[in-house]
């Protein structure tokens, strides 16, 4: 595994090369901004206002980077026969997906830190222009923590863009894989819910349930890594809550990796 | 060259053409505005929920930044709400909660503007207990549930374990330990009222909003002098003015006050001070 480093920095490097970086980061900065200007519409939750705009924006940011960015290094890669050289130099196919993998994770960590250092910053901004009784419920721990949960979230939608790459032949199929996860691990936890326990008069037939069932042990659940709304009212998730969904978003990516490795490794290039 | 210059002179046409679409566009969407706002309010919580993903407190703020606009809208044209714009307010109000139980403006707004100008109390009393729960810690919703059975309902008894349950929460004012029992010294539930209003005062931002506050909280001020007066009059005659001026003709007050309302005052059998505004603001009504 000598060469995952080497291939996660050249797939960083590659990434930084993109503008989408750049940019995305100007506009979420311009957003953060705006943020604080909009915080003065609102009566009193001035702290509550930036942090659900700036979160949701750093989480926007960072999901930029497994939609877009992710699939056009991964299977641009694959596209346009670039990966032939890659493996011809003596990097087994295990080393270049985990490489890949962790140079994109390393690129969503860049933008997310960056969003966050902005957050902070909006944070400062609105302290300045409005009044500091109006931050009395900030939390710097909360917010930190929620970004990181966020991150952990991204990183397993990072996991399965290197999947649908493994196994799909163009870049927009694997696109549309990664936005159907994306969509159905943000709502599994919901359907599993309204399956287990149905609202009087609706019956759930049982072959959707069992469906439902095997659907959660599959896909990962997404919602469960959103704390920006008690991020954003100063809150902090229990230190056990937090290391359990660690352990559920490191399990799962390597799971998802490993997965990705014994399909790649048969795939005819 | 001259293709540059052309496309140049085609851009300007076209930005200006836009410019002059933007007030008709605006007008167009106007139209539109009550009916999109109250189907948000009809929507399932659950499926709002789920149409939200991850983004639940940044749609809060988005609903209850259009339920502002909602309010400007209804000034901007001149027109107070009907029934139904308040019940659909309050539908979206409900649904905002519903996204982020903790979220405070909400249920400010509703306590400031749906108890006093649509006298919708019961409904208001609903979210607060919706907010007891999301705001465990925060000695307002129990002080506003407290307000509404005293002020609008004259429940003390009501009133009463409230205003003891927001006393012992933290940054309760020091005032409120003693108002429960205090409650029916006052005589009228005046007092209570500036109390309340000079709290929400404190700690509103919005410029608009602090204005709006004051009106009221100086409409009280002077309905609280004139019941002052009336019971120093009662305590002296033994019996209660028969109207304004005769307060001032035994110099109880210098003049009679005037209502920010528009409105005047009076009193009612048993010396009660009304005004004929009804602290609303005296608006062009549909």
């Amino acid at each position: 595994m000598k060469n995952v480093i080497p291939v996660s920095f050249l797939t960083y490097r590659e990434g930084l090369k993109h503008k989408v970086v750049l940019l995305t980061t100007i506009c979420a900065l311009s957003l953060m901004t705006g943020s604080v200007l909009i915080s003065g519409f609102f009566m009193r939750d001035i702290s509550k206002i930036i942090l659900d705009f700036c979160l949701s924006i750093t989480n926007i940011g960072g999901l930029l980077i497994p939609f877009f960015l992710a699939i056009t290094l991964l299977a641009g890669d694959i596209e346009k026969r670039t990966i032939v050289t890659i493996l011809a130099r003596n990097i087994s196919r295990t080393e270049y997906l985990f490489g890949k993998y962790l140079g994109i994770s390393m690129l969503t960590a860049t933008v997310m830190l960056i969003f966050l250092a902005a957050t902070l910053l909006a944070i400062l901004g609105g302290n300045f222009l409005y009044s500091n009784i109006y931050f009395k419920g900030f939390s710097i721990s909360a917010v930190v923590q929620s970004v990181i949960l966020s991150y952990l979230g991204i990183s397993i939608l990072n996991a399965a863009v290197v999947l649908w790459c493994s196994i799909t032949t163009t870049s927009f199929l694997a696109t549309l894989l990664t936005i159907a996860t994306y969509l159905t691990g943000q709502s599994i936890d919901n359907i599993v819910r309204f399956v287990e326990s149905p609202p009087a008069g609706i019956e759930i037939s049982t072959s959707i349930s069992k469906t439902v069932q095997i659907i959660q042990y599959i896909f990962p659940n997404l919602a469960a890594f959103d704390h920006k709304l008690s991020a954003a009212h100063g809150a902090l998730i229990p230190f056990s809550e937090f290391a359990m969904l660690s352990c559920y978003a490191f399990v799962y990516i390597i799971a998802t990796l490993t997965l990705s490795t014994i399909l790649f490794i048969r795939r005819d290039l | 060259m001259i293709r540059t210059i052309i496309l140049i002179v085609f851009f300007f046409i076209m930005s200006v053409v836009n410019i002059s679409l933007v007030n008709p566009v605006k007008q167009i969407q106007g139209k539109y505005i009550q009916e999109s706002y109250t189907r948000i309010g009809i929507l399932p919580t659950s499926l709002l929920q789920a149409i939200c993903l991850e983004f639940q407190g940044v749609v809060a703020d988005l609903l209850f930044l259009k339920t502002l606009t909602f309010m400007g809208y209804k000034i901007d044209q001149n027109t107070s709400p009907e029934p139904e714009d308040w019940q659909s307010i309050y539908n979206v109000l409900d649904k905002i909660t519903d996204l982020d139980p903790s979220f405070l403006d909400p249920y400010v707004f509703a306590e400031m503007i749906l108890t006093w100008q649509a006298g919708m109390t019961e409904q208001v009393d609903n979210l607060l207990h919706k907010a007891t729960i999301g705001r465990p810690n925060d000695y307002r919703p129990h002080f506003y549930l407290g307000f509404n059975a005293f002020y609008f309902r004259n429940l003390a008894s009501e009133a009463a374990p409230h205003l003891r349950k927001a006393s012992v929460l933290p940054d309760a004012p020091k005032y409120l330990a003693g108002l429960a029992s205090r409650m029916s010294l006052y005589g009228s539930q005046t007092v209570l009222g500036i109390l309340f209003l000079e709290e929400l005062i404190a700690e509103t931002y919005d410029p608009l909003t602090k204005q709006q506050l004051k009106t009221r909280l100086d409409a009280l001020k002077q309905i609280y002098l004139l019941e002052q007066a009336v019971n120093q009059y009662k305590t002296e005659t033994g019996v209660f003015p028969k109207n304004l001026t005769d307060l001032v003709d035994r110099h109880y007050i210098e003049r009679i006050p005037s209502d920010p309302y528009g409105g005047e005052f009076v009193i009612l059998s048993g010396g009660k001070i009304y005004t004929t505004s009804n602290l609303l603001p005296q608006g062009k009504k549909n």
